[in-house]
């Protein structure tokens, strides 16, 4: 798989005419590009022909990241003659490609039912931050989200779906996290302690850690305060009528 | 989102196709303005204008009203509605 594309620009779009550029082969780009959810929902919609051209790009992606595990390809670098391609920087580090795989594994685990990519997850699963730190929060929603959504699926292994269940909600009820919606830490009733550069993707994020509460159905009682917690990520973000 | 009842919506972002200047820039002030449904990157308490600012910018207008617009308000408040290029970019 390529990774990042640098396409010529212009307004309106359809004027540009520049060149165009894209990144090299590489194993993070390999492992988020593959496509096996994608499977699966194309199976869903009876297009089983295109659904299984899909799974087996995936499966050739994860054949080729487990064999390549280190290919690295810098954007903006000398080091790479990418200087000008793309903004910031699109590879990850160790840990951003190992979560990659994770959720490359279970989204396999899924469409395949294949014990290769459960033994992967199983061997693996208490290296995501969510258990190695006993901790959530928004920038690793979705490295926390795959977690419960695998332990959802058929066939895993019960002690797995209880560490993962048992985990999940400890952490939310955190000061950052529920504590910040009962005491109404935040002005506008949507807590974020790290604003950075592009904090409303942020602030998103956080509020799907409320709806993957109420989604994956950990402690019912608590569903209702869950699913206002995360409405008030959309208030902050669009507005509420006073 | 005007004609639906919005009261303080964002009129303009930094976006390549919405560029400033360009017919795209401004809903309020400009023929299209930019498409709707786009989600701006929000708050953003770093922001500061490029290092070559105040004066050395190839020429470049540094406006330091922005900067101080932005700059020592709260963090959820580091936001203004702007979308001019280097080095006044966010």
């Amino acid at each position: 798989m390529i990774s990042i594309v640098a396409l010529s620009h212009a307004s309106p779009p359809s004027s540009a005419n520049g060149q165009s550029l894209y990144g090299g082969v590489n194993t993070t780009s390999t492992l988020a590009s593959a496509v096996a959810f994608g499977s699966k929902i194309f199976n869903e919609l009876g297009m089983t022909a295109y659904s299984a051209t899909l799974l087996q790009s995936a499966t050739e992606a994860w054949e080729w990241a487990d064999s390549n595990p280190n290919v690295i390809w810098e954007n903006n670098s000398s080091s790479y003659n990418s200087v000008g391609i793309g903004a910031g920087q699109q590879e990850t580090d160790t840990y951003g490609r190992f979560a990659y795989k994770m959720r490359t594994a279970i989204h396999l685990y899924d469409a395949t039912n294949n014990s290769t990519y459960k033994t992967y997850t199983e061997n693996n699963y208490q290296n995501i931050h969510m258990l190695l730190w006993n901790y959530t929060y928004p920038f690793e929603q979705e490295n926390q989200e795959i977690l419960l959504y695998y332990a959802s699926l058929p066939g895993v292994t019960t002690s797995v779906v209880s560490t993962i269940k048992n985990t999940y909600p400890n952490t939310m009820n955190s000061s950052n996290n529920f504590g910040g919606f009962t005491n109404e830490t935040d002005p506008y009733l949507a807590n974020l302690t790290e604003y950075v550069w592009g904090s409303n993707g942020t602030k998103a994020r956080k509020g799907l850690m409320f709806t993957d509460y109420v989604n994956s159905n950990i402690n019912s009682a608590n569903n209702d305060n869950a699913l206002k917690a995360a409405e008030r990520f959309i208030h902050y973000i669009q507005g509420i009528n006073p | 989102m005007y004609d639906y009842g919005s009261d303080n919506g964002v009129n303009e972002f930094y976006h390549t196709w919405f560029g400033d200047g360009t017919n795209w820039d401004n809903v309020q002030n400009d023929l299209y303005g930019p498409a709707p449904g786009f989600l701006t990157g929000g708050p953003n308490p770093s922001y500061n204008w490029d290092a070559c600012c105040p004066s050395g910018c190839s020429g470049l207008t540094c406006n330091s009203n922005q900067v101080d617009r932005i700059m020592g308000q709260p963090k959820q408040k580091a936001y203004d509605d702007f979308n001019t290029s280097w080095p006044m970019n966010s």
